[in-house]
């Protein structure tokens, strides 16, 4: 399955992933930048803060308690934030489109 | 900047972090990333965790796929110590007999766990705990059914006492103070985190004092000076670690427990940089020395050194923040947990849920959420702004903790 990373100005990176994978380990594997990832994917540190592509919102559904609160910490939270680490790809996602927060690039 | 380019020494998180973060930053000159160990930059959280447990293999320790510096032309050098460093001459000697000259250098030389000086430290089957060969000596070491004696409820034992626990070992904690997490933790988190072994099965056991590991060729037995002995067919010991500042000391760094560094990260010497567990930096925003072992710490500090050699703005200051998984509670904490702070309790502990938020004169400095996200989040934020709140407000639970109620004056 593939999915796309847009960089905060609009450039897309399609990069490959297997299902069953987080999004963030998707975008780790192939080497995107703007997804950081520090906790390693544990739901600890919001630095893979993504906002979804609203054509999307449906299937990726909605954050957990713990996701919530760690999205609260996020000065640049919309409606569409969630953590690349909590969205798990199934085979629905194929195509999937996410958004990378400016605040994520050096 | 010199076109001799950037030599990171330590290849943990914080130097993984600085490698990528140029590379990402458009940085134009070389990158040369050295590590001791032969692995590619991991995590090393997991290590007392999923790897223990069988959940994460290597691969899945990783910070970035094996392939990606070369890809981004980092050169990655495995397996290398760095034997010194000729700040006059702008260059580092690695112990394979190279040379390699930088522009700028950067100090990321971590940590190792503290020794412990006692009898018998040296015998087979006793590990202490910091990087993937350690941990994979541990698995491979832990018999299925056996005793496991961990000297030391810091973070790291405990963590390891509750993946061992739950394979169906016989785990006893040994520590020296009269609670468990003493250095990092409040007496109510602590007393919370002995129940919680305690009800898994983990036998935990302060205030004793280690004395000798028993054994001929492995380990037997640990003897606390009290003359109790706890049989053990594997000991781990954690009861800390120390800066690796021999390297930067060497070289005349200013050092004091960590590598002195200021605001940015820049070290006593010109165009040497330091970042991670091997750095003691005034904090931005507590306004206190400290040397931080966390994740968050070691990326922090290596983003900002990314920015000051780019010259971008530099990255706001965080309050510091620390997590510990153990069973399937999640501790998480913002800010430093000091004894002449006034806790507060939020929520009943009973419930498996709660805060405890340490005052001083009205604001809050820290804060320790068992599984209480929100309150962690938020309570950042508080900490971070300095507001002064009505204490009674914080106790309720039905008022987020920001933002505070606005206090008014009574009477």
């Amino acid at each position: 399955m593939q999915i796309t990373f847009l960089t905060f100005d609009g450039t897309p990176y399609t990069v490959d992933a297997d299902e069953g994978m987080t999004a963030m380990e998707a975008a780790i594997n192939n080497g995107v930048d703007g997804i950081e990832g520090d906790c390693g994917g544990n739901c600890n540190c919001a630095t893979c803060h993504v906002f979804v592509d609203p054509k999307w919102s449906g299937q990726v559904g909605e954050a957990s308690p713990m996701e919530e609160a760690l999205l609260a910490s996020r000065s640049d939270l919309a409606e569409n934030s969630r953590l690349a680490c909590q969205i798990e790809l199934v085979a629905e996602l194929d195509g999937l489109v996410l958004q990378m927060p400016e605040s994520q690039f050096i | 900047m010199s076109d001799a380019g950037v030599v990171i020494i330590g290849a943990g998180q914080a130097g993984a972090t600085v490698a990528s973060g140029l590379a990402q930053a458009g940085y134009q000159g070389s990158i040369t990333l050295i590590g001791e160990e032969s692995y590619a930059p991991y995590q090393r959280p997991p290590l007392s965790k999923g790897f223990i447990n069988g959940d994460t293999g290597i691969e899945g320790l990783l910070v970035k796929p094996e392939s990606y510096y070369a890809q981004k032309h980092i050169q990655l050098i495995k397996g290398c110590r760095v034997q010194s460093i000729q700040p006059g001459s702008y260059s580092v000697q690695l112990d394979n007999g190279e040379q390699l000259s930088y522009g700028s250098l950067v100090l990321c030389t971590g940590s190792r766990p503290r020794a412990l000086s006692i009898k018998g430290a040296d015998l087979k089957y006793v590990f202490s705990l910091r990087n993937i060969d350690d941990a994979q000596a541990i698995k491979d070491a832990l018999p299925e059914k056996g005793r496991l004696v961990i000297v030391g409820a810091g973070y790291v034992g405990l963590e390891l006492a509750a993946s061992c626990v739950k394979q169906g070992l016989t785990v006893t904690v040994l520590e020296r103070a009269a609670r468990v997490m003493e250095r990092s933790a409040s007496p109510q988190v602590s007393e919370h985190y002995r129940a919680m072994h305690e009800a898994a099965g983990v036998n935990i056991v302060c205030d004793v004092n280690v004395l000798a590991l028993q054994g001929e060729q492995q380990v037997t037995a640990v003897e606390v000076e009290d003359g109790r002995v706890w049989p053990a067919d594997v000991v781990v010991i954690g009861v800390g670690a120390v800066a690796n500042t021999e390297l930067a000391q060497s070289v005349g760094l200013q050092c004091d427990d960590g590598i002195l560094i200021d605001d940015q990260c820049r070290s006593s010497i010109e165009s040497i940089y330091a970042a991670g567990d091997c750095t003691r930096q005034t904090h931005a925003l507590l306004q206190k020395s400290l040397r931080l072992e966390s994740v968050q710490n070691a990326t922090a500090q290596a983003r900002m050194i990314v920015a000051h050699m780019m010259n971008k703005p530099a990255p706001r200051s965080e309050v510091p923040w620390f997590w510990s998984d153990q069973f399937d509670v999640r501790l998480q904490i913002a800010g430093i947990v000091q004894p002449d702070y006034t806790p507060i309790l939020r929520g009943d502990p009973d419930s498996g849920s709660f805060s405890v938020l340490h005052m001083l004169d009205d604001r809050l400095q820290a804060l320790e959420g068992i599984n209480r996200p929100m309150d962690f989040t938020l309570g950042r934020k508080l900490i971070s702004e300095q507001i002064q709140v009505n204490t009674d407000s914080l106790m309720d639970e039905s008022i987020p903790l920001y933002p505070p109620p606005v206090m008014t004056k009574s009477g």
